[in-house]
Order: structure tokens, then C-alpha cells, then sequence
């Protein structure tokens, strides 16, 4: 009598002792569900590329998000076009051989020039270009690349920034 | 569920959900670990650079603001079309007084009800950094407009 009265009481012990697993996969679905809707992954989902080691892109709290456009890494030591390197650069400056001078005080970029206007046939009418600077760029860089697409027939411009929010 | 003979079964279905907590741990985890915590923005900017299209769009907006950064860090706003003298914006601690240049284009974009374009032309040794922080409070102030980069 003794033991089965045991033998029972374990047993109820052992039922109460189940995990209610029910409720902790509801919050891991909402868990999910939240960071499904949030991910964010910047440039490198929308473009399927990633940003060039060493660029720092300026902070700002404003800036929207866009799908497709032809990207301009300004790095360090040069300009690069969807990855591809196309004029370079000296600590941020154009070296002055590489430089026109058809702007007011500055001039667009001889190698940029050439390598977009080759390029342009293979983007169509108001293809949008991004211009993914380094902070520490000086706007006399900007500026020439700017100039350099705007006259090989790019008008529709984007500055990449991190956003500060 | 009625069976043969009147008698009824209770069915007692236990769902093994073990596996899909371990899925759903997985996948979170992958989504953290994936997952880029920079938020890149697009900044949309207009070119004030020379060339056909510069010219039309001159001739079809006479009511403009230049925004000028110079290098000693101060603010020179000049309203073209108008007679609204120009106004300098003195560096304030070192760095570009980006509030009273708020405050200024706030009022003008008040008072200019037919105003259309906002350029800013910074000097060539600014950094770049600073160029987006005048664009960002440029587009604060007057935030139906797009600005344009000028200096061309």
C-alpha cells in the first residue's frame, strides 16, 4: 500500500514537471517575425556587394533608401565604379595631371570622365548614381566626381550616409 | 469522434514542437549574427554644374538661396531674385554655427513663399563630413526642397 502510494505520487510529481514549451515558441516566432521586419542590411542587400574596406561613410539623420543605382567608391587611393577601379586617388585628392580644368576653381577627373562616358551605353536614361564617399574626403574630391558624371551623362545623384537615429 | 457501437475516442494529439524551437533558435540566432546593424541612407542632391539643363533650370527658378561654407567655419547666405541682403553666419565655438543657420533659412523659406532652389557651395578643403552635416540641417529648414551641390 505503501509503495503504490509512492509509486503514484512520483508519477503526478513526474506530469507536473513537463515543460510548457507552447509559450517560448510563440515568443521565438515573434522574436523572428521582428527581426524579419527590421533586418536591415544596408548596401550590401540591395546591391549584393559589400563597402571597401576602410570607408567610412558620413553620419546623417536624414536619407531615404533606394533599389538600384551605379555605385562611386571614393577611397583613399582611388575611385572605384561598381568595384572596379577607375582613377585614382592620392590621400583623397586627384593627382593634378588627372584633373581638367573646366570648373570654376577645380576640374573634372580625365579618368573618371573616360571610363563613364565608355560606360554609359550600358546603363539606361535616368539611371541613379551613388557616390559612396569617405568622410574624410575633401569636397574638392566630391565635387570633380560629381562634375566628372554629371558631363558623362549621369544627372540623378544619391549620397551614401550612415544613418544616425 | 463517434465509433461503431456508440462508444467515443478521444484522441489525444501531442505535437512535438522540441524541433521547431530548436529551428526557430537557429534561424534567430543566424539573423543576429547575420544581420548588418549599420542603417545606410540615400541622400538625394541635385548638381548645380554647368550645362544646358543648369541653364533652364536658372531661367525657370529666379528666386534661390546659395549657401556658401567657407574655411574659417562661417556661413555667407546670399537670396538671389530679391532684394534680401546677403548675411554671414560667424563660426560659433570653433565650428559652423549650424542652429542661427536654421533659423535663418527657416525664416527666408517663410517669408519667400515662391522660393525654388537651395544650393550649397562649400570651399574645396571641407571635409565631406561636414559638408552633409550643413546639407542635413539645409533640408531641415527647408524640407520641400532638394539641395543642390554647387561650386561648379
Amino acid at each position: 500500500m505503501k509503495s503504490k502510494f509512492r509509486k503514484h505520487h512520483r508519477r503526478e510529481h513526474q506530469e507536473e514537471a513537463e515543460l510548457q514549451i507552447t509559450s517560448l515558441a510563440d515568443i521565438l516566432i515573434i522574436v523572428l517575425v521582428f527581426l524579419l521586419k527590421s533586418y536591415s542590411a544596408g548596401l550590401e542587400a540591395v546591391a549584393d556587394v559589400s563597402l571597401p574596406e576602410g570607408l567610412n561613410l558620413p553620419v546623417s539623420q536624414v536619407g531615404g533608401q533606394d533599389k538600384d543605382g551605379l555605385r562611386i567608391e571614393i577611397l583613399q587611393s582611388g575611385i572605384q565604379v561598381q568595384g572596379e577601379p577607375a582613377a585614382g586617388l592620392e590621400a583623397f585628392r586627384f593627382p593634378e595631371a588627372d584633373l581638367n580644368s573646366d570648373l570654376t576653381d577645380n576640374g573634372t577627373s580625365i579618368n573618371l570622365t573616360k571610363y563613364l562616358t565608355e560606360r554609359r551605353s550600358h546603363y539606361p536614361e535616368g539611371t541613379k548614381v551613388w557616390i559612396v564617399g569617405d568622410r574624410r574626403a575633401p569636397y574638392a574630391t566630391i565635387q570633380t566626381v560629381l562634375a566628372s558624371a554629371s558631363i558623362s551623362g549621369f544627372q540623378d545623384f544619391r549620397l551614401a550616409v550612415v544613418k544616425d537615429e | 469522434m463517434k465509433m461503431r457501437g456508440g462508444k467515443s475516442r478521444k484522441f489525444d494529439f501531442h505535437l512535438n514542437i522540441v524541433p521547431i524551437i530548436d529551428c526557430l533558435t537557429i534561424l534567430i540566432t543566424f539573423m543576429l549574427a547575420s544581420g548588418v546593424y549599420l542603417s545606410i541612407g540615400l541622400l538625394p542632391v541635385g548638381v548645380a554644374a554647368p550645362g544646358e539643363s543648369l541653364k533652364e533650370q536658372t531661367n525657370l527658378h529666379p528666386i534661390k538661396i546659395d549657401v556658401e561654407m567657407k574655411l574659417d567655419h562661417s556661413f555667407l547666405i546670399k537670396v538671389k531674385g530679391t532684394s534680401v541682403p546677403e548675411k554671414r553666419i560667424a563660426a560659433s565655438a570653433d565650428y559652423w554655427n549650424m542652429p542661427e543657420m536654421v533659423q535663418t533659412l527657416t525664416g527666408l523659406n517663410q517669408s519667400l513663399p515662391k522660393l525654388e532652389q537651395l544650393t550649397l557651395i562649400a570651399s574645396k578643403e571641407i571635409s565631406y563630413q561636414q559638408v552633409i552635416d550643413a546639407m542635413q540641417n539645409m533640408k531641415k529648414s527647408i524640407p520641400k526642397l532638394e539641395v543642390q551641390l554647387g561650386g561648379f
